[in-house]
C-alpha cells in the first residue's frame, strides 16, 4: 500500500503524519526530539526539575491522544509548546491549591533573604568562586522568575529564555500583541527589582 | 516627564520592536539622559541574564517513560475487539472496516460452534426441535461466573462473542481436558505468551536485578523513614507478592501462563483463570495464583502496571510498569511513593535486556542520589544531588 506524505512545514511533518497512522516509534523519535526544549520550558516554569519531568510526561502523553487534531499547518514544536504550558498551569494550580506557595507579587517590594551574594571563605582559586558566583546567579534568577504570577511568567519564559517572538507568544498564549507587549514590560520590570534585590546589583 | 514616556518604549526598543521614528526619538533622548541610559542597562542586563540561564539535561529515562505510560494507556483501552482487528489499517474507509469486522467475527463464531454443530446435526434432524437452545444452555451456566471475574466494563458484543466461543470450548461441562487443540479460545491468547516464557528466564534476571540494586541501597533509604510501610527488607517481597490491579479489562478467558511447575494440563487453565480472576476480586488478600506467578517469575503478559503495596488513602506506595512487546514482558520501571504521593525511596528504570539503566533514590519528593548505568551494567554516573547541577552546571 502506498502512502502519501502530507506536505509539511518542518522535518517533524513526515513523523507526525506516522503518528497518526498509530506508528509508535515515530512518536518516540518525536519525543526524543523535543524532550529537551519541553522539558526546559517547564522546568522554568515550575522552578523544579521533577516537577518538570512530570509535567514534560503528562504533555507528551496529552500530544499523542491528541495527535489526531494537530493540524500539520502549525509547527508540531509550537503545538507542543502550547500543550506543555497548558500541563504546567494545571500543574500550578494544583501545586498552588495543595500547599500555598508563596509568590512575589508584581507590584509588592521583594524582602530578599540576603542582600548581596554570599562570599565563601577564601578561596585559593579565583575561578571557584567565580563558577560559585555564577551558579548562585542562575538560581537567583529562577528564584525571581519564580515569583512572578503565571500569565507574566509565561510570557518572560517565552521570550527570554525560549526566544519565542511577540507574534509566536501572541499565538501560542491566544493573545493580543498589545497585551503580550505590556505583561513582557510588566514581567522584565519585576525580575529586574527582584534581582536587584537577592543580588545586591542588576 | 519625557523619561516616563521613554522607560514605556525601553522594552520594545531593546526587542527592536520600535518603528524608524520612535527609534531615533528614543536614542536621541538616551544620548542626553543618564537615567534612562541607566534603566536600558539595567534592563539589558536583566535579559541577557534570562538569555543566558543554563539549559538543563533531561532524564535518561524520560522518553522510555512517556512510550511506557502512553503504551500502558492503550493497552488498558485495547480490549479483545482491538486484539481481533487491531491490525486494520486505521485509514481504511469506514464500510470497508464494518465488513471486516462483520467478517471475521462471522468466521469466528462458525469457527467456535463447529463441534457443537457436528454433534448437534443429527439430533436436530431426528428429535430436538431447538438446537440453538441447547447450545445457549451452558453459555447461561458460565454467564455468572465470568462476569464476576471480570469485573470491568467492556463491549457487550464483545462479552457475547467470547462466551460464546467459551461456551463450544466448555460444551461437555466436566470434560475440560478435551477442548479441541484448533479451537479459537485454545489458540487465542495464552500460546505466544507461553512460547516466550519457555525461551526467556525473565524472573530470574527481575528477581536478580532487585537483589543487586537494594542491597546497594539498604542502609541509605532506610535512614530516616521508621514510619515508611515500605521498607527495603520487605520489597523483594512485596514484589513477589503484589496483587495486580490495573490489569486491562481484557484479560482473555484462557489462563495466563502458569508457572513451569503448574504448568502441566491445559483444561486446568481456565478454571485456574476464573479462581484467580475471583481472588484478584478479594479486597486485601493476595491471590493465590498471583503469588504463585510472581514467585516463579511469571507475569500475565497484560499486567502493565502493577501496584504491590496499596496504602489506606488508595495511593499506590509502589508501583512497578511492565511492558508487553513481542510477547515478552519486561519491566521497565519501579517507582516508590510516600503518604502524600511524592516520590520516596527507589526508583529504577531498565533496558529491554532487563538490567537497569539509571536509578533515583528520593527523599520524599526530593532527589538525594542519582545513577546511571552502562549497558554492560557498570557504573556510568553517580550524583548524591543532581539538582545542584542542573541549576548550576
Amino acid at each position: 500500500m502506498t502512502t502519501e506524505q502530507p506536505i509539511s512545514p518542518d522535518d517533524d511533518g513526515p513523523l507526525v503524519a506516522l503518528c497518526k497512522k498509530g506508528d509508535m516509534d515515530a512518536f518516540e523519535e518525536l519525543v526524543r526530539r523535543h524532550q529537551k526544549k519541553m522539558l526546559n520550558m517547564a522546568f522554568r516554569m515550575t522552578g523544579n526539575y521533577e516537577d518538570a519531568c512530570e509535567v514534560v510526561q503528562d504533555a507528551f502523553v496529552a500530544a499523542y491522544k491528541a495527535i489526531q487534531q494537530f493540524e500539520q499547518r502549525a509547527r508540531f514544536g509550537t503545538w507542543l509548546y502550547t500543550i506543555v504550558l497548558n500541563q504546567t498551569r494545571n500543574h500550578l494550580k494544583k501545586a498552588s491549591t495543595v500547599s500555598s506557595r508563596a509568590e512575589y507579587s508584581l507590584d509588592e517590594p521583594i524582602s530578599s533573604e540576603e542582600g548581596f551574594i554570599r562570599t565563601e571563605p577564601a578561596s585559593s582559586e579565583p575561578s571557584v568562586l567565580e563558577t560559585l558566583e555564577q551558579r548562585e546567579v542562575q538560581s537567583r534568577v529562577q528564584q525571581c522568575i519564580s515569583g512572578l504570577d503565571t500569565e507574566f511568567r509565561e510570557v518572560l519564559v517565552l521570550r527570554d529564555v525560549q526566544g519565542f517572538s511577540y507574534d509566536e507568544i501572541g499565538s501560542m498564549l491566544k493573545l493580543a500583541d498589545g497585551t503580550v507587549k505590556s505583561r513582557l514590560s510588566r514581567a522584565r520590570e519585576a525580575i529586574k527589582n527582584c534581582l536587584k534585590k537577592l543580588l545586591g546589583r542588576a | 516627564m519625557d523619561c516616563d514616556r521613554i522607560k514605556k518604549g525601553l522594552n520594545a526598543y531593546l526587542d527592536e520592536m520600535l518603528p524608524a521614528k520612535e527609534r531615533a526619538e528614543v536614542e536621541a533622548h538616551l544620548a542626553s539622559c543618564a537615567e534612562c541610559s541607566r534603566t536600558l542597562d539595567e534592563l539589558k542586563l536583566t535579559v541577557h541574564l534570562l538569555h543566558n540561564l543554563e539549559e538543563v539535561e533531561p532524564p535518561a529515562w524520560l522518553t522510555q517513560k512517556v512510550m511506557t505510560r502512553i503504551k500502558a494507556e492503550q493497552s488498558e483501552r485495547k480490549g479483545f475487539f482491538a486484539r481481533l482487528y487491531g491490525w486494520i489499517p486505521a485509514n481504511l474507509p469506514a464500510t470497508a472496516v464494518a465488513t471486516l469486522v462483520i467478517a471475521v467475527t462471522a468466521v469466528v463464531l462458525m469457527k467456535s460452534m463447529e463441534p457443537q454443530i457436528r454433534e448437534s446435526m443429527p439430533a436436530t434432524a431426528t428429535e430436538q426441535p431447538h438446537p440453538p437452545a441447547q447450545a445457549r444452555a451452558p453459555l447461561q451456566e458460565v454467564l455468572p461466573k465470568t462476569e464476576m471475574s471480570r469485573g470491568s466494563a467492556q463491549n457487550a458484543t464483545e462479552d457475547e462473542t467470547r462466551l460464546k466461543t467459551q461456551s463450544a470450548v466448555q460444551k461437555p461441562p466436566p470434560a475440560a481436558e478435551t477442548i479441541p487443540k484448533d479451537s479459537p479460545a485454545t489458540v487465542a491468547a495464552p500460546i505466544p505468551y507461553e512460547n516466550a516464557l519457555k525461551e526467556k528466564s525473565s524472573g530470574k534476571a527481575l528477581k536478580k536485578s532487585e537483589g543487586a540494586g537494594e542491597s546497594i541501597f539498604e542502609g541509605r533509604s532506610t535512614a530516616g523513614r521508621e514510619n515508611s510501610s515500605v521498607s527495603p527488607q520487605q520489597l523483594p517481597a512485596g514484589l513477589l507478592q503484589g496483587v495486580p490491579t490495573a490489569a486491562p479489562a481484557a484479560s482473555p478467558t484462557v489462563s495466563p501462563a502458569p508457572g513451569p511447575a503448574a504448568a502441566p494440563e491445559r483444561g486446568a487453565a481456565r478454571n485456574r483463570a476464573i479462581s484467580r480472576d475471583a481472588a484478584r476480586a478479594e479486597p486485601g488478600g493476595i491471590p493465590a495464583k498471583a503469588r504463585e506467578e510472581k514467585a516463579s517469575g511469571v507475569l500475565h503478559p497484560e499486567h502493565q502496571r502493577v501496584v504491590t503495596e496499596k496504602y489506606a488513602g488508595g495511593r499506590p506506595r509502589v508501583v512497578i510498569t511492565y511492558w508487553n512487546a513481542s510477547g515478552k514482558t519486561e519491566k521497565v520501571m519501579e517507582e516508590r511513593f510516600d503518604e502524600q504521593g511524592r516520590r520516596h525511596g527507589l526508583h529504577r528504570s531498565y533496558d529491554i535486556s532487563g538490567s537497569p539503566t539509571a536509578e533515583v533514590l528520593y527523599e520524599h519528593g526530593e532527589p538525594v542520589l542519582i545513577r546511571e548505568f552502562n549497558t554492560d551494567g557498570t557504573l556510568k554516573t553517580e550524583e548524591s544531588d543532581r539538582r545542584w547541577r542542573w541549576l548550576n552546571p
